[in-house]
């Protein structure tokens, strides 16, 4: 396991220690848009990063940000509690971007926008400039080796997980992400 | 032979991950004791990821997204369910031309619509917990239930107070009925709708009392919103 997926299984997966189906939760599955909203509070700063890193762009990540918060109150009643519900929330969030045809079929990218946009937000990061550089680096990468990188590095997703959520092979998987740390790496010298 | 910087070079991910495994391990373990080019190159990727996991994990979007979320859940409850709701609330926002009554002429055809499809909606989810045997008999008979039956005699005003009474006689009954919270939920968020529809007509009534169109309208919605609470009601009895 490497650092990043550590990362996530203390943090989405297992978000603020709360109970796979919280109170609130249930109360959302039930048709409380307050408590829905409440969910969206405390997940939306995830879910934006998420989609920021993977399209490389601020208007297509507030579009799928918007996106997969409609599809979560869709398929609410079918959340089981199997993961926490920000696990859940962000695989579905994964699945919203990778399946978006706009997002792939999208050439025009506002990198410098997006890198500004990331890097206003990275005063308590550690290494701020490089943070910065980092985010300007992820957004230009070409999208294959972006997402792989977003998910493997970033994200704490296994080639398998990867290769089953985007539908290449594990190995084309570990290939891509051979290219985007090459590729991140002569950006950043 | 020890391995060469290409062939090293091709690990140094899983090296850095510490994901390789013997013999393999070994191979780059004693390429990088005598390769400075290689050891740069692998503090170089030990770099990167060490910036990759220090990045933020939550970033919050330029602008509250809220507002236009809300706005899309009816969508995504709709496509959940058998057919869409119309939200009166929306019809409005569009800013259509206005009827004579000074409501927009596109939010009254929402309203009518929209009682169209909730019946269809709540019909289609409640009947489904139903006896096929009840179903048929009260398509059949039309029957009514005992609060609805003298709703046609009486001035509206007078006709208002008895659905009023009537809605909310069953109201109170449907809290304790054993209704799913889905259910529930689907039933509360219809209700919204017509009560909204019948806000509406009332207003536009103000404005023109003497339209018997609008009348009718209005008391229709208040119909359908005795049969939607009858539905639920039978479905909590039959659950």
């Amino acid at each position: 396991m490497h650092a990043a997926t550590a990362r996530t299984l203390a943090g989405v997966g297992r978000s603020g220690g709360e109970p796979a189906v919280s109170a609130r939760v249930r109360r959302a599955q039930a048709g409380d848009r307050a408590a829905f909203r409440e969910l969206y509070e405390e997940h939306v700063g995830r879910v934006y990063a998420l989609c920021l890193r993977m399209t490389g762009d601020p208007e297509e990540a507030m579009e799928r940000t918007q996106d997969a918060f409609v599809l979560a109150w869709r398929k609410l009643r079918s959340f089981r509690g199997d993961a926490a519900f920000g696990t859940w929330l962000h695989r579905l969030t994964v699945n919203v971007v990778l399946t978006d045809r706009r997002s792939s079929g999208r050439r025009v990218r506002r990198v410098e926008a997006a890198a500004t946009d990331a890097g206003s937000r990275f005063e308590s990061a550690p290494r701020v400039g490089l943070g910065v550089d980092l985010e300007r680096a992820i957004a230009r990468l070409p999208t294959g080796a972006r997402r792989v990188f977003v998910l493997y590095d970033v994200e704490g997703y296994g080639h398998q997980e990867i290769a089953e959520m985007t539908g290449i092979a594990a190995g084309t998987s570990k290939a891509q992400l051979h290219r985007a740390r090459r590729l991140l790496r002569e950006a950043l010298a | 032979m020890t391995w060469t910087c290409e062939e090293t070079r091709e690990r140094l991910d899983e090296w850095v991950e510490g994901s390789l495994v013997d013999p393999d391990r070994r191979e780059v373990a004693a390429h990088l004791e005598s390769c400075e080019a290689c050891r740069a190159e692998a503090a170089g990727v030990g770099e990167l990821l060490s910036a990759a996991a220090a990045l933020p994990r939550a970033i919050r979007p330029p602008q509250d997204l809220w507002p236009e979320i809300d706005a899309r859940l009816d969508e995504a409850a709709d496509t959940a369910g058998a057919a869409p709701v119309v939200p009166l609330s929306r019809a409005r926002r569009a800013g259509p031309p206005r009827s004579a009554s000074g409501l927009p002429r596109w939010g009254l055809v929402a309203a009518a619509l929209a009682l169209v499809l909730v019946t269809a909606v709540v019909t289609a989810l409640l009947t489904r917990r139903w006896d096929q045997a009840m179903a048929l008999k009260l398509q059949r008979t039309g029957e009514r239930a005992p609060a609805t039956a003298g709703v046609a005699a009486g001035g509206v005003a007078d006709q208002e107070a008895r659905f009023l009474a009537a809605s909310q006689e069953l109201l109170t009954g449907l809290e304790g009925q054993r209704l799913s919270p889905e259910t529930m939920a689907i039933v509360r968020r219809n209700l919204e709708v017509i009560d909204a529809a019948i806000a509406e007509l009332r207003v536009a009534l103000e404005r023109d009392p003497g339209n018997g169109e609008l009348t009718r309208m209005l008391l229709a919605t208040y119909q359908r919103k005795i049969e939607l609470l009858e539905q639920a009601a039978r479905a909590g009895e039959e659950g």
